[in-house]
Order: C-alpha cells, then structure tokens, then sequence
C-alpha cells in the first residue's frame, strides 16, 4: 500500500472532509429546526399525527440517489449543484427526526406539564422551558442516528459527480487504488464518531440532570 | 398435597434464597407463603413448577418428587397465576385462556366451550372473549389469569401475587370471589403476597419466612395471630393483630340484652330502642331528641345486624362501636330481633380468652 | 428529451436493458441479498433475543454499519475480489455482500428488540405453565416480536433496493444502470426516469410491506402500537392546556 499517495493529497482529504462536512451538518441543522415546529404540531394536533409524521417518512423510502437526481427538476438547480444534497438530507432528517420529537414531547410526564400550567407558565414558556428540555435526550438520540447515517448518505453523492469524501472512492475506482478508498472510509467513520462523541457530550452538558446519562 | 423436605436454594454468588425449608401444603386447601422482601418467598414458588431448581432437598407434588417428573408435563398440572397476569397480548381473551388445552391438543371445541365457561365462572361476560388484553383493565386482565390457570382443571395452583398489581376496591373484590370459586374447585393452592391482610383473608394456611428464606412460622391464621412464634412473627402479623385475632372467634354461648323494639308510629322516650318492622326485622337505632317524640323513619339511625352464630368478635366490636349507644343488634339465621351485645362482652371476652390458648 | 418522453418511448420498455428488464434485475438482486441476510439474521436475531446474549454488541454494530459508507465498501471489495475471479461474478460478488451487510443489521436488531421487549411476565407465564422453549419461541417470542421484526425487514429491504443502485457504478445491471449511463452520455432525461422508476419501486415496496403490516400482525399487538395507551391518555388533557 502506498502511503505516499496521502502525503501528497493531504490538500485534497483536507477540502474533501470539510465539503463532506458542509454537506452533513447544514442539512441536519436546517432538519433539526424544522422537526421541532413539525414534531409540536403533530404533537399537539394529534389529527394531523399521521400526515405529517406518515408524509414525512415517505420521503425516506425515495433512494438517496434517486432524490438527488429528482431534485434539480423540482427546484431548478443544476445536477451538480451541493444544494440538491442539501435538500435532500433536509427531506431525510425531516422524515426520522419529526416522529421522535413528536413522540417524546408526548412522552413527557402530564404531571410536569400541569405543574408548570398550574405555576402560570405560558404555553411558550411551557414548551421550552420543561417539555423540549425534558425530550432533549430522546431527540438528540435521534440525531445521533441522523447524523451517522447522513455522513454514510453524502457520499452517494459522489456518484453523479458532486465533491465530497466520496469522491476519493470514485478516483479509487478509476484509477484502480486502494489507498484513497481506505483513507475516505477511515475519514468517514472517523467523522461519524466525532460528530456522534460531540453529540453526546452535548447532551451531558444540556442535561445536567440526568445522572446516569439516558444517551 | 405439596410437601417441601429440608430444601435449600442458594444462588451463585452465595446468598442464600431459601434455607432448609420444610412444610406440608395441604391438599384443598390455601397455603400462603407471606414474608418481608428478600424472604424467598417467590423463589419458593417458583421452585414448586421448577421454574427455579432448588439446591438440596426435595419438592413432592402428590408424594412424587418433582425432579424426576418431567418438568414440562408437571406444568401443565399445576395452574400457574402471577402478578401482572401475564396474558399473551398478541392472542385473543378466549385463545388466552385456552393456552394449555391447546398445548395439550385437547378438542378446540371443547375448550373453548369451557373456556366461555371458565370465563363465567371468574366474573366476566362471555362477551369478553373475543377482546385482546390490551381492551381489558388490570382487574379484568387478572380475572382473565385465573381462567386461564384453572383451564386445564388442574388439581394445583400457583399464585405469585395475584391481586397485588390491582387498586384496593378491585383486590377486594376479587379475593372474595376467589374464595367463592375455591369453595367449589377446591384445589391445593400455593400463593405468595406480601401482604398480612391478604394472607389471614385468603390462607387456610400460613407459612411466615424471614430475610434468608428461614421459615419462622407455619399455622392457621387463628394460631399465628394467638400464638405468634417469636418478635419478628408478632412484628409482621402488624399492630392491628389483637383485632384481626376477633376474626376467627366466633359468636357463641353468649346472653343477648332484651333492649326494647319499637315500630314506626310509636311513641318514643329518650332511650335509645332497636327501630323495628312489625315483622321484627331491625331497622336501627332510634330515641327522642326532646320530651316524647313519634318514631318516625327519617329519625332511624340505620344498623347493620349481626346473625348469631354467623359472626365472629370483630364484626361485633365494628358493630358496636359503630353504633350510637355502644350496641350490636343481634338477629336469628330469619333476619328476626333476638337482643343486642354491648361492647363489654369483647372486652369481658378478651379478659377470659386471651389467658388460655387459642386454636380454633 | 424531457423525462416523460423518456418514460414514455416504446424502446425503453421492451429488450435487454429496457426498463422491466431492469426492474426485474434490480428486484433479483434485492431479493437474493435479502434471502441471505435473512437465513442469517432470524435464526441469530431469535437466539439474541430468546437469550439476552449479545444485546449490546449487536445494537452496537448495528448503529456503527450505518456509518460504514456502502459505496466505499462496494468499490474496495469489487477491487479486492475481481483481480481473482473472470466472470460477471467479480461485480456480482461484491455487490451482493455490501447488500447483505447493509440488510442484516436492521433485521437481526429488529427481531431481537422485538423479542426483548415483550413483557417479562408474558414468557413467564408461558414457562410456568408448561410451555418447552421451542413453543415460548414460536408460539410466544415470534409473534409478539413481529411488528418490530417487520418493520427491520421493512428498512432492510428499503436500503437494499436503493442501494442496489450502486451496483451499476461497478457496471452490473439493475434500475441504477439509466442513472450511471445517463451521467456518463449526459442525458438527464435517462437518469431522471430511472430515478423516478426506482423511487416509485421503492415507495410501492413500502405499500406492501404496510399492508403485509396489516395482514400479519395480530390486532392484540398493532392496536397497542397505533395507539399507545398511556400517550393517548396524556393527550387530551395535554392539549387543552399546554
């Protein structure tokens, strides 16, 4: 195995894991604030429970790559444009993420709601300051699952020709090499218990009341 | 008949479940084993139907030592019923209870006709029978375990807390009707509660364990209520033990007070009287507020009568104390006024009983 | 050439490399890495969860294959293995074992969170009344796990079928053939209608597996499950004042 060749291409691996970077969080982050309103609605109108959470993960059942090529045509962007990428894993963190906010927002003990109710708190105040906390280690539970299989589904990317991580398995291909498939799988997975690892020492941080850690 | 002999159960790690235990279950009849957490009682059950395997000593079912029978068919002779009834959830009520026919490969018309029956018996509507647990509430579901365990009319019963998962009212209720369905069956029970109340309810038999699985005591309600072996028994047994002991001694021999019965329309003084109807059925209890006043019904103050010959000590003293002159009216088996008891008979009772010993 | 025409050419709908063609490929190699991943995944999920042994690293190593980028995977192990074999089967191989890994997972945590979910005193009670281990599994374990068995088997087959289309990239057929030729000769009408083919084979295969949801699990289970008693009661009371 040659081990010069990342050496030489450290550049590359470099702008390579920052795109693939780019690619996984923005889509998760702009996923993550659209759940939360969309979990609370389906939370609180139990009649649109179905629709939203059911509609949702319909969108998850569409292959990734089958979406990335669907999308120019919906949004009038090139087929190389990042931005269908980006849509796309909006559409799938959507999908996994509006259930799991919904559920655990339900899941949230009526006593501590009441209480809150009872003590004059509105229902915005209700919200954010017992029920969103309280679901915060179900929800960031969900997004550790988001996040590591959004970091797996950008490199599918690579495929129709959009840069990122999985550009070095492409190259490895054509080219015949080992050495760049073995660096994006490494780089890959490394990213993905990074990201999960930071994921958890947030939750700690934001729950300074569950001891044992529920994640 | 379930006979334990010298039997002990220790756990990997050392501690003992059971130690050296020995008793004699008899035949139709309820045996409670009742202790603090951590006595081994449920270990004890369990080991009855192998579900845990006792370390030394033995376990006859019917004078048949259980390690030799084979332990799947001795199961399905033993009805088995535990706390959160443990109904198959993906099965219907009627599919619940049949369970161990089909196993069997009994005919499934015939079990599912005594299944319904089954049902009936427990206190259910056949209507049930098509329901899956999830419809039923805990009581129900509790009912549902019951049938299931009898539906292979097995001669044993194994109980682990079977009421204990139920709000007080519904575990009222169902200890009664058990009680009504083993006066008919009458089959060789074996139950564990943690619960005293239920145990001197329910037990023809008590068997007390201490932490460590150490038996402390065996005997009737009656005898470990008079009699209670050491501290840790009288402890258990609760600080309402001279009043449960009321329980099981009952009514007899004793001389009634003549207080005089009156109907509605007549005339009343200030002494209190047995209201009456003119057939002599008691009403309750009435007098005069002020000077001379007519018995009228919404001056009655309403009494529950005690049978004579029916009743026991404690149903005296409730009575009796809940009456407004410290008096329990006393009818024949007919429902007709014989007298009334003062609250000094348990007390002149208690005086001359409690010095001899009691078993009843 | 727009995608309806595409969709809509006579050419593209009879032959070798004509879409039945490829869908039919496409559902062959789905269904092979599925046969297998399930030949592995129910016996070892039903030993998991009958016996509790391996939980941990079995929920572990399920989560960590979701991070494991199949393409990458795909490509080294074509790589790896088509130096050593002529045939079509240096592609095939690869293809299917990527697809076998990526199916066994969902499966095997499926069946066996389902089975170690069932209520305790449910298999209890089995046991105490007489019931010998093999007829707890079939008669107890494997019908109560079947909602959360099914639904693995339901993400298994969705992640085959679209990853499937990955086995194109290495230049086998199936429905990523029209998304790989149509990228190379820039024709954005082929890939588009293949993409549009294989989403929609992927949302009827969800369709199925619905209604299969329906038909197989038993009303005890899914009714619990479509409305879940202690969420439902919070709900109402929930509502009016939050």
């Amino acid at each position: 195995m040659n081990l010069e060749w990342v050496g030489n291409n450290i550049e590359l691996i470099g702008e390579l894991t920052l795109a693939h970077l780019w690619l996984t969080l923005l889509p998760t982050a702009l996923g993550l604030a659209l759940s939360i309103p969309l979990g609370y609605l389906a939370f609180t109108h139990r009649r649109s429970y179905p629709a939203i959470v059911g509609g949702s993960s319909l969108f998850y059942t569409i292959p990734s790559l089958a979406l990335f090529i669907l999308l120019p045509k919906l949004l009038g962007t090139k087929v190389l444009d990042p931005m269908n990428v980006v849509v796309a894993l909006v559409f799938y963190t959507v999908a996994l993420l509006v259930r799991i906010v919904a559920d655990s927002l339900a899941s949230v003990s009526p006593d501590a709601v009441f209480a809150a109710e009872g003590m004059g708190f509105t229902r915005l105040q209700t919200f954010f300051k017992v029920q969103l906390p309280i679901a915060i280690p179900a929800i960031l539970s969900g997004l550790r699952v988001v996040v590591v299989s959004n970091i797996s589904i950008v490199t599918m990317a690579a495929v129709i020709g959009i840069t990122q991580l999985g550009t070095l398995f492409t190259m490895g291909f054509t080219r015949r090499m080992f050495v760049p498939i073995i660096v994006g799988l490494v780089v890959c997975l490394l990213l993905a218990l990074f990201l999960d690892r930071i994921l958890v020492l947030l939750g700690k941080i934001m729950t300074p009341w569950s001891q044992k850690g529920a994640l | 008949m379930i006979e334990f002999k010298n039997v002990v159960k220790t756990y990997d790690n050392g501690t003992t479940a059971v130690d050296d235990l020995s008793f004699v279950a008899p035949t139709g009849k309820i045996t409670v084993l009742v202790g603090p957490s951590g006595c081994g009682k449920t270990t004890t059950l369990r080991m009855i139907n192998r579900l845990h395997k006792q370390s030394s000593g033995s376990i006859l079912l019917g004078g048949e030592d259980t390690a030799k029978l084979d332990t799947i068919a001795m199961r399905r002779t033993i009805g088995y019923v535990i706390q959160n009834a443990g109904l198959f959830p993906h099965q219907t009520i009627l599919d619940n209870v049949c369970a161990v026919p089909y196993l069997n490969k009994n005919d499934k018309r015939a079990s599912q006709e005594r299944a319904l029956d089954l049902l009936e018996i427990v206190g259910l509507d056949r209507g049930y029978a098509s329901r899956y647990p999830w419809q039923l509430s805990g009581g129900q579901q509790q009912r549902v375990g019951v049938a299931r365990a009898l539906a292979a009319d097995p001669p044993y019963m194994l109980m682990d807390e079977p009421f204990s998962a139920v709000d007080p009212i519904v575990r009222k209720q169902l200890q009664s009707e058990f009680l009504r369905i083993q006066a008919d069956l009458a089959k060789t029970i074996v139950m564990v509660t943690h619960d005293i109340d239920e145990a001197l309810k329910l037990g023809d038999q008590i068997v007390v364990l201490k932490e460590g699985g150490i038996l402390a005591q065996v005997g009737t309600p009656a005898q470990l209520l008079a009699n209670p072996a050491d501290r840790f028994v009288a402890d258990f047994l609760g600080q309402s033990r001279g009043y449960h002991a009321l329980n099981f001694r009952p009514l007899r021999d004793l001389e009634v007070e003549q207080t005089p019965q009156a109907c509605v329309g007549e005339q009343l003084s200030n002494e209190w009287v047995v209201a009456c109807t003119t057939d002599h059925r008691p009403l309750g209890w009435a007098r005069a507020e002020t000077g001379i006043q007519e018995l009228r019904e919404d001056r009655i103050r309403v009494a529950s009568p005690l049978e004579l010959g029916a009743s026991n000590y404690r149903e005296l003293l409730d009575a009796a104390l809940a009456s407004p002159c410290g008096q329990a009216i006393v009818v024949d088996a007919r429902g007709t006024y014989v007298g009334t008891l003062s609250v000094d008979v348990v007390a002149q009772h208690v005086r001359d009983a409690n010095g001899n010993e009691y078993h009843s | 050439m727009g995608i309806v025409d595409w969709l809509s050419d006579p050419a593209n709908w009879s032959g070798a490399g004509s879409i039945p063609y490829q869908i039919m490929i496409h559902l062959v190699y789905s269904l092979v890495a599925l046969a297998i991943a399930a030949a592995i995944a129910i016996p070892l999920g039903t030993y998991v969860g009958h016996t509790g042994k391996g939980e941990n690293f079995i929920m572990g190593s399920a989560n960590a294959m979701r991070a494991l980028p199949t393409l990458g995977l795909l490509i080294l192990l074509v790589l790896v293995i088509a130096p050593t074999i002529s045939s079509n089967l240096a592609f095939v191989i690869p293809s299917l074992i990527v697809l076998v890994l990526l199916a066994v997972p969902p499966i095997l945590s499926g069946l066996a969170s389902g089975i170690r979910a069932i209520d305790r005193s449910v298999i209890d009670a089995a046991r105490g009344m007489g019931f010998s281990t093999a007829q707890i599994v079939t008669r107890v374990e494997l019908p109560c796990a079947l909602p959360l068995a099914l639904s693995g088997i339901r993400g298994a087959t969705l992640q085959v079928v679209s990853t499937a289309t990955v086995a194109a990239y290495v230049s086998l057929d199936g429905l990523g053939r029209f998304i790989i030729d149509g990228r190379a000769g820039n024709d954005y009408a082929q890939m588009a209608g293949g993409s549009l083919v294989l989403a929609l084979l992927a949302i009827l295969l969800e369709t199925v597996f619905a209604f299969v949801g329906v038909v197989a699990i038993s009303p005890g289970l899914s009714r619990r499950l479509r409305e879940t008693p202690p969420v439902l009661g919070a709900l109402p009371r929930a509502k009016k004042l939050g």
